[in-house]
């Protein structure tokens, strides 16, 4: 499904280029559940953010669904990010001024669902994380916890093939941390495709295969 | 999803109060002067154009040479219509109008003076749409002594009653019946008659003279014809007919006049552009000016410049507020188009709810604005078809000038920055942001600039030295009635201690001035100049205290000096002669029927110091008074009043002027009080503009307001580490306000170079003029900056003594 090769990602200014990834070569299959772990500053984000084309490398190739995405123009990759990839912030990142129920409903406007079929879905979606009696809410009348379920959800609404979770479970107390994680289990085990970014060993052990980061390599 | 963006659009109105209020009622204020100036200009811009014909309508004006000294009458001679319709096929019909100035109609027991009675051929309403509400327009004005009034003055003399066939008195002289009724003429017109007489009435209108320009004439042009081509087709004709009478009355022909260096032709003006770009001498009415229509234009672009550029600087600098949103929509998915359609969809919003507000706004201050301007304006949102959807397209231009680079703006936002962490992103200077609030700022002053220039030339035009003295004088009208009996009359006057002195004469200072075409003897015709002309009794000079530059004023011990003349020192200039007096003028006399050439030879008495007898607007003409023949009488009456309480004096001479006239209308004005009437256009201008700069400056100190708001805020965390370091109160303000106050500094530096170039431009419709002095550029830039200060200051005030440990807990 993503295939890296020799990806590279630095910044540049007059003096000093300073790389935040070297050489990264992965692959990563339909189905898989891959934790990515390193200390803080090792690219694990920034990983992330290219593999969720919100961020372009420097250097090297990246194909997805054996399509070039390092070739692509601005509109092929919304068009490819939007109806593929779902996103899971540390900090929910969900638009203060819409209710729960719009904030669902965000994506699939995109997307360009009908309104019938929207309602239907938004509905199906609250009904499965259970956040009916919440739809009227807004996220700052939520819990951390609440609000990461809210933006699970979101993730999830528009079915995509891929989820990328940047510590999903970082601003969450462990009991909720432990609920967010069981459920991106279950997603996966539903056939969706997660990458995770985490700080914790026993989080990163809800993956089948961990990648480590060190200062932009990948530990062999 | 449209509806999507504008749920988010108004929560996101709602919670940020400040800044939504003051982005909608800047608009709100913006949109509304401009609402107002563009009905203002859209009136002015219809004038005539309710006339059916009005694109094939021209009027022929005088435009002439004599010895250098241009002359520019809206007039033109009475045979030229008629000639010029039987020789060129262009023409459809032409019509010509005639004006005597006021007159005292009568009908039964009612006497009215009246301003506007008009002769015309009866072909006028060919030309002009009138619509005759009785009486038929074609046969209207056919007779003489027929007469075409308006509905109101129909219902001002005949109550209900038919006025159809009853019989009106002009001055007791002459007996018009009315033959027609028409609709009030329309306030956009250049001309409001009240009476038309039909002009066969008048001999004169059958004068074969094309030498002397008394008449209005108007040629309706067949469709498709040239109206350049026809100018100079009538430019020939003149040649053809005027030619020969020239030689006739002079014994010059029009080549050897015109190879002296003199110019004679006329001019077709488009009936739609007169008023506008009219300003002839002898104007059917006081005439609009197309400079008022662009230095309205101009401060309704500014302002909603301004009012515009509150809404972008606001937009970007609280751009952090709707960073992560755009971070988040486009790691959902967001094309970058979309977020671009929604922030415009919202600036759209606003100025929808501002124009909605200025509706209002508009609706509640036209009155005044009508009173002001001196018009008749109306909103007519129900009666006029377009104006909804005109307003509908006015806010989405406004929403589009004013959101289209803030939406570019915050829809470049990345969301990989925006998202990467809780930190908001820093507060980056905004060069254009700078920029934008220098330009709002330079733009106030010049219209602070404008303000103080033009108020202080209008007080200058008014208390100027005009070469006479303008206090303690009043003026009688419409003496001319009282003829022969003027000497006693004057004389009966003249015995009240209170009256110093009394003269009776022609024309008086700030009223429409004759002209004549004279030589200096010894010279001859083709070195005809134009002089004003005018007479008086012997004691014009003692009344109007004017001074003598060389000979005398007219006086008793001369019995010759009915053929002498006084004239003034631009006569002396224009014939480059240091000492007239003692030489003689001759003024052609004969008419154009007779062969020999018929002159008349003036002994020039006296030279009077030059005095400003017309507006200031205009220099001092050259000037020649004749003396009054004792017989008759001329217009006016000056008398010159002892210092002290005048109200006995003028009812004495309400009575005197009683026991002459009878129950003609007593009308009497103080000299000082209609020479200010000359500038009532120019303060009406000058007040609507100043009233302008004002909402400009207001809405400018809005923005300005919005921005110190967020830039005070986005500094917290610095203001809080300064203070920690030691900085006190004082320090901290002043480094918060030294960057506006940088700004308005740079303001004052654009500004004042623009301001001195148009406010020279202004000042060169004014021959004479005040000096542009240093303080009035000072005193508004410092104005600027004091309004800036205290606009700030309260955000500042308010950083600055806040305590430092509250700002900087959450770091």
């Amino acid at each position: 499904m993503i295939k890296l090769t020799a990806i590279e990602k630095y910044y540049e200014n007059r003096v000093i280029k300073t790389y935040v990834l070297r050489d990264i070569n992965l692959e990563v299959k339909k189905g898989e559940f891959v934790s990515v772990m390193g200390p803080s500053g090792s690219g694990k984000t920034t990983l992330l953010n290219i593999i969720g084309m919100l961020d372009a490398p420097s250097n090297g190739e990246y194909y997805f669904l054996d399509e070039p995405v390092h070739a692509m123009n601005e509109k092929k990759l919304t068009e490819l990010h939007k109806t593929y990839i779902g996103f899971v912030f540390q900090s929910y990142h969900l638009i203060d001024e819409l209710t729960v129920y719009e904030n669902l409903e965000t994506p699939l406007l995109y997307q360009k669902v009908s309104a019938n079929e929207r309602k239907g879905r938004v509905a199906e979606t609250l009904d499965r994380f259970n956040i009916v009696a919440k739809k009227d809410l807004f996220p700052n009348q939520l819990s951390g916890g609440q609000q990461q379920l809210v933006a699970i959800a979101r993730a999830v609404i528009a079915e995509p093939k891929l989820i990328l979770a940047d510590e999903p479970t970082g601003n969450l107390h462990s009991d909720q941390g432990k609920e967010v994680m069981e459920l991106l289990k279950e997603l996966n085990k539903q056939g969706t495709t997660i990458i995770q970014v985490t700080h914790s060993e026993s989080n990163a052990a809800y993956g089948k295969r961990v990648i480590k980061l060190n200062d932009g390599w990948i530990d062999k | 999803m449209v509806r999507n963006y504008f749920k988010i659009a108004i929560r996101n109105i709602l919670k940020f109060r400040l800044y939504s209020c003051i982005n909608i009622i800047g608009l709100a204020v913006g949109i509304a002067c401009c609402i107002a100036i563009m009905l203002f200009i859209r009136d002015e811009l219809s004038y005539d154009g309710y006339n059916e014909h009005a694109d094939q309508v021209y009027r022929p004006v005088f435009f002439a040479t004599f010895n250098g000294r241009e002359i520019r009458s809206a007039m033109s001679p009475a045979p030229m219509g008629a000639a010029i319709s039987h020789d060129l096929p262009e023409v459809a019909a032409y019509a010509r109008m005639h004006y005597e100035g006021s007159c005292v109609i009568r009908y039964q027991n009612k006497t009215f003076v009246e301003q506007k009675f008009l002769w015309a051929d009866s072909t006028l309403f060919d030309l002009f749409t009138l619509p005759f509400v009785a009486g038929d327009p074609k046969t209207a004005l056919t007779q003489p002594n027929t007469v075409v009034i308006t509905e109101s003055t129909a219902r001002k003399y005949f109550g209900g009653d038919n006025p159809i066939g009853q019989i009106l008195n002009r001055d007791k002289q002459t007996e018009y019946t009315v033959t027609g009724v028409i609709k009030d003429v329309p306030q956009n017109s250049h001309f409001h008659p009240d009476f038309i007489g039909s002009l066969t009435t008048l001999q004169d209108s059958r004068d074969p003279n094309w030498l002397s320009n008394n008449y209005f004439t108007y040629f309706l042009l067949k469709k498709g014809t040239n109206p350049k081509e026809f100018e100079h087709k009538i430019n020939k004709e003149l040649a053809a007919h005027a030619g020969p009478q020239l030689r006739a009355v002079t014994g010059v022909s029009l080549e050897q006049f015109l190879s002296a260096g003199n110019k004679v032709g006329y001019v077709l003006q488009p009936l739609t552009s007169i008023h506008l770009n009219s300003h002839l001498q002898y104007e059917l009415e006081q005439n609009g000016n197309i400079s008022t229509v662009y230095i309205f234009s101009a401060i309704a672009v500014a302002i909603l410049l301004i009012a515009c550029i509150n809404f972008v600087n606001l937009a970007t600098a609280r751009s952090e507020k709707r960073a992560k949103e755009v971070g988040i929509r486009k790691a959902l998915g967001s094309p970058r188009s979309h977020l671009v359609w929604q922030f415009m969809a919202e600036s759209i919003l606003m100025s929808g709810a501002a124009v909605i507000l200025a509706v209002g706004i508009v609706e509640l201050l036209l009155p005044l604005f009508n009173g002001t301007a001196d018009k008749k304006l109306s909103l007519n949102l129900l009666s006029d078809p377009w104006s909804v959807p005109l307003l509908a397209g006015f806010a989405i231009v406004v929403g589009v000038i004013a959101g289209t680079y803030p939406a570019l703006y915050l829809s470049s936002f990345r969301p990989v920055e925006v998202l990467k962490s809780e930190k908001r992103r820093g507060g980056r200077e905004s060069f254009l942001r700078n920029g934008l609030v220098v330009f709002q700022f330079a733009v106030s002053i010049v219209l602070f600039i404008g303000t103080l220039v033009s108020y202080n030339q209008l007080k200058y035009v008014q208390t100027r030295d005009l070469g006479f003295d303008r206090e303690e004088c009043v003026v009688i009208s419409r003496t001319e009635d009282l003829s022969s009996r003027i000497q006693s009359f004057e004389h009966e006057l003249r015995e009240n201690q209170d009256i110093v002195s009394v003269s009776n004469s022609s024309a008086v200072p700030g009223r429409q001035w004759g002209d004549s075409g004279f030589w200096l003897e010894g010279t001859g015709a083709d070195k005809l100049v134009d002089l004003q002309t005018m007479s008086s009794d012997l004691d014009f000079a003692k009344t109007y205290r004017l001074q003598m530059a060389g000979g005398r004023f007219f006086s008793k011990e001369h019995p010759s000096d009915t053929a002498a003349v006084v004239v003034n020192e631009e006569v002396a200039r224009l014939f480059g002669m240091k000492d007239i007096v003692g030489k003689c003028l001759v003024l052609p006399l004969g008419n154009a029927g007779n062969t020999r050439a018929e002159t008349k030879k003036l002994e020039v008495v006296g030279v009077v110091k030059d005095f400003n007898y017309h507006s200031l607007h205009e220099p001092i003409r050259p000037l020649v008074i004749g003396l009054m023949p004792d017989t008759s009488a001329g217009s006016f009456v000056t008398l010159r009043l002892a210092p002290g309480n005048h109200l006995n004096t003028i009812s004495f001479i309400e009575k005197v002027w009683k026991e002459y006239a009878g129950n003609e209308e007593f009308n009497f004005n103080s000299l000082d009080n209609s020479l200010q009437e000359l500038y009532t256009a120019d303060q009406r201008t000058s007040k609507i503009a100043g009233a302008f700069s004002i909402l400009a400056i207001f809405i400018a100190c809005l923005g300005l307001m919005g921005l110190a708001a967020f830039i005070t805020e986005r500094r917290t965390k610095e203001i809080g580490i300064r203070k920690v370091l030691g900085a006190t109160v004082p320090e901290v303000i002043a480094l918060l306000t030294a960057q506006f106050a940088k700004w308005v500094l740079i303001a004052n530096v654009i500004a004042w170079p623009l301001a001195y170039f148009i406010m020279n431009k202004w000042l060169q419709n004014f021959a004479y003029r005040t000096e542009m002095s240093l303080w009035i550029f000072v005193a508004s830039g410092v104005m600027a900056l004091i309004i800036a200060l205290l606009t700030v200051s309260a955000h500042a005030v308010k950083a600055a003594t806040a305590n430092p440990v509250e700002s900087l807990r959450y770091e």
